[in-house]
């Protein structure tokens, strides 16, 4: 089968590392994810998402063709590149949903998607008009999916556009399964003020590749990112931020915490993008990782590129054991070694949930770690 | 609102002056396996080194040029860069005897004086070949070998050693340029540090590429034995030409148990030179490798030297300083393997832009599985003097034990106008206050150095920020 490279890395950096991009073979998807949608307690007409004809109902819009495409606001970006787009657009005509927030409105809406045979995409375009909030929760379980779902992969993609004044919250949670593979894309254009959150947590999954593209196009506009993974099991996970600093005086911050266990395998690309005339701009980001076992791979490639010189930026990476003290600490309080380890595996994650602030996820994600 | 300033560009005539050279010297421009036996043929190479010159270059031919990362190389035709230039003059251990011209030469760039002054010996390439070799009497009395390369190859005592030795740590396989240099190398130095010697005043080679289009391909190979100390240092320089110029040298390091290898380099190549060096230490127990690296010149660097901590406790320490002005796109940082336990690494980077010059920090960290118990840190530091500059940083970790701490921190910014403002309100011109803080941001590097060379390198930094400020 023909193989595509994704999710590359804004600057290369040497081939034999291995970071530059991932290999995947290139498939055809064969249908819509199957799922459900909602807007805050209360259920959208059609049995959520069942990408019927064109209807618009609650800031709801369903179709093959989005507003995005429409109004030619499709130049999103994508962070798991042009070879994943294309895989989407070409090999199935997928159907977009599109969730709007008007000007000065508040919305949240959850989806949930579990069992999908086969190789299944969801598209979905946010956009938040002037001054409104947009909170999205995307749940992606596939421990319920057992063995119909073996070879099964998803293609998700976000497109984001945050108008003026905006704020845009997606929160996904992806608890892992048989499937094979899970491609995840986010790509958002942030106008003047406009601030993203884009929180995800990542447990198990046999191979998840995830990438989010923030462009601070508008002066002060703003992009944070929390991340935490657990994952074991010669699982994979292959993350991409980029945050592209175009206005003036934009921020962001990335914060990846994550926890390796018994031949898993992370790769985290995280880049601060400065381009020139973003004047006054700060990017950072941070990553802490946690290895558990031994036969674990843990790769981390943070950029710094920059193009202009009133800009601050930092990065900063702690990998590896506990800290001597600490855990001298806690065993002399009758705490077995082990039990601390996973003590502060879960308190990875608790971090996370506490930005998150939302009692289902937090509910969802606690029953999966105690499952196990 | 903030006025901009804007910073000008270096003038390099001290190290701009050249002397005409002689077209029957050189040979032939291009690679070709003619001129690689006339290569051999000109040196008397063993048969061994006559067949791996050879299969180097077939190795350059079948190898990519990796076209994905790292400064464009566009403007080389490694077809038009004369490989090697015949020297005038055999290989000089009396000052008196070398050339007037390539005497004046080295004269102008002080080589004499520091070895009168600080060093234990000196060594001195003059395009292709080395045309002065000198070690004090009491140094080599301690059994300190320091000679060019060639001659310690047909040197019975040393011949072995070299077979056994030479380009094993970079194998031509590497990349193009690591073939390239095992099918034309020329010149570079050997050095030999007996068991338990420690070599208390520094040994250096200074290499000086004076011919127009023509590549130096110089290597250097240093054995240190166990419970013994090096120092080695490195000067580079060319005047300017129009034509691009290549350095495709190599260094190989071996640094043995519990020993320290100090390697400092202030490399200042022309702006129309391709630096394309490689240079790799393997450190076994107990050991220590050293290097101070500081890049000022070149048009384009792709510079990484690479320490690979083989033995329990071994240790690399990197500290860089890169310059890059008007015209040059310097790539440069360090790469680390920890190939056993309780290895420890530290990397300390400072990159300077200014006037369009682009730098750009690459490293590796690679923590291998039987690197149980090791630690490493990087620190990378970024100024940027004007929005015409450009600073990539660009590090990788690659971590595969879980009895490992990995510690990592970069940062990227500009000369704070708070700081500027301070010492110009303590009678400091603008130019000079800057100049004092571009100065204080070098100092972890400028520290390291023996004070002649830290002179030289603050020096450096003042003649790229003097009368800049327009």
């Amino acid at each position: 089968m023909e193989r595509i490279k994704i999710n590359h890395l804004p600057g290369q950096t040497w081939n034999r590392l291995g970071m530059n991009d991932i290999e995947i073979e290139k498939y055809s998807f064969e249908k819509n994810l199957e799922g459900k949608i909602r807007e805050e307690k209360e259920e959208l007409p059609g049995q959520g998402i069942a990408y019927c004809d064109k209807d618009k109902q609650g800031g709801l819009q369903r179709g093959t063709e989005s507003s995005f495409d429409r109004e030619e606001k499709s130049d999103c970006g994508s962070a798991l590149g042009d070879a994943f787009v294309e895989l989407l657009e070409e090999t199935h005509m997928a159907q977009v949903v599109s969730l709007v927030a008007e000007a000065g409105e508040q919305k949240t809406y959850r989806m949930e998607f579990g069992k999908t045979e086969g190789a299944a995409c969801g598209k979905f375009d946010l956009l938040a008009k002037q001054n409104c909030e947009m909170t999205v929760f995307q749940y992606f379980d596939d421990r319920t999916a057992a063995e119909q779902t073996k070879d099964a992969r998803s293609g998700i993609r976000n497109r984001i556009r945050a108008e003026k004044g905006a704020y845009i919250k997606l929160v996904q949670v992806f608890l892992g399964g048989e499937r094979e593979e899970i491609l995840n894309d986010i790509g958002a254009v942030l106008e003047e003020n406009a601030e993203l959150e884009v929180d995800q947590i990542f447990l198990g999954g046999k191979k998840t590749v995830s990438g989010v593209l923030a462009q601070l196009r508008g002066r002060k506009s703003s992009f944070t990112s929390n991340i935490a993974y657990d994952i074991g099991q010669d699982e994979r996970l292959d993350l991409n931020l980029i945050a592209k600093h175009i206005g003036k005086k934009t921020e962001a911050q990335m914060d990846v915490k994550g926890v390796l266990r018994e031949g898993a395998h992370k790769l985290l690309r995280a880049t601060v993008d400065f381009i020139p005339g973003c004047s006054g701009s700060v990017g950072k980001e941070n990553e802490e990782v946690l290895l558990m076992d031994e036969e674990v791979v843990n790769q981390t490639v943070p950029l710094i590129l920059c193009g202009e010189e009133d800009v601050e930026g930092a990065h900063g990476a702690s990998i590896g054991r506990i800290n001597e003290e600490y855990l001298f600490y806690l065993k002399s309080r009758g705490i077995p070694e082990k039990q601390i380890y996973e003590m502060l595996a879960n308190a990875r994650i608790e971090t996370v949930l506490g930005k998150i602030d939302d009692g289902e996820t937090r509910e969802r994600v606690m029953a999966a770690l105690v499952e196990g | 609102m903030k006025e901009k300033t804007q910073v000008q560009d270096i003038n390099r005539e001290f190290y701009d002056f050249r002397y005409k050279e002689d077209d029957a010297d050189r040979f032939e421009a291009g690679i070709t396996p003619e001129i690689i036996r006339e290569i051999s043929e000109e040196k008397g190479d063993p048969q061994w080194m006559r067949e791996f010159r050879l299969k180097a270059l077939e190795i350059y031919h079948r190898t990519p040029m990796a076209a994905n990362w790292g400064p464009s190389i566009e403007g080389l035709d490694v077809d038009k860069i004369v490989t090697y230039i015949r020297s005038k003059t055999r290989m000089e251990q009396d000052w008196e005897k070398v050339p007037e011209d390539v005497k004046n030469t080295f004269e102008r760039l002080g080589i004499p004086q520091a070895e009168r002054e600080s060093l234990a010996g000196v060594g001195a390439q003059y395009d292709s070949e080395l045309v002065y070799h000198n070690l004090r009497q009491e140094v080599a009395q301690s059994g300190v070998v320091y000679t060019d390369l060639e001659s310690a190859m047909h040197d019975e005592r040393y011949a072995d050693m070299i077979r056994e030795h030479f380009m094993k740590l970079v194998p031509p396989t590497d990349h193009k340029f690591a073939a390239l240099h095992g099918a034309v190398w020329s010149g570079g130095s050997f050095v030999y540090v007996p068991k338990g010697v420690k070599l208390e005043i520094p040994l250096q080679s200074y290499f000086r590429l004076n011919a127009k289009g023509a590549g130096q391909f110089e290597h250097t190979l240093i054995i240190v034995e166990e419970d013994a100390y090096l120092h080695f240092i490195e000067g580079c320089s060319a005047p300017k030409y129009y034509e691009a110029s290549l350095h495709a040298g190599c260094v190989e390091l071996y640094v043995g148990k519990n020993s320290t290898l100090r390697y400092s380099t202030i490399e200042n190549w022309s702006k129309n030179m391709y630096n394309l060096n490689t240079k790799r230490a393997i450190v076994e127990e107990g050991g220590k490798i050293e290097w101070v690296s500081g890049s000022f010149g070149s048009h384009v660097s792709y510079l990484y030297p690479m320490s690979i901590l083989n033995g329990r406790g071994a240790r690399s320490e990197f500290t860089g300083i890169t310059f890059a002005g008007e015209g040059q796109n310097l790539d440069t940082g360090a790469k680390i393997v920890h190939n056993a336990p309780d290895t420890s690494s530290y990397m300390n980077t400072k990159s300077i832009c200014k006037s369009g010059g682009i730098s750009t920090f690459r490293s590796s960290i690679l923590v291998k599985e039987s690197a149980v118990g090791s630690k490493s840190s990087v620190s990378c530091e970024s100024l940027m003097l004007d929005s015409l500059s450009r600073s990539d940083t660009i590090p990788a970790m690659d971590v595969r034990t879980k009895q490992a701490d990995i510690g990592h921190e970069a940062k990227i910014g500009r000369i704070s106008d708070e700081a500027v403002f301070y010492l110009t309100s303590r009678g400091l011109s603008e130019e000079e206050a800057k100049a004092l803080i571009v100065g204080g941001f070098a100092d972890n590097v400028s520290k390291e150095l023996p004070m002649e060379y830290a002179m030289e390198m603050n020096n450096l930094i003042k003649l790229e920020m003097m009368g800049t400020i327009g």
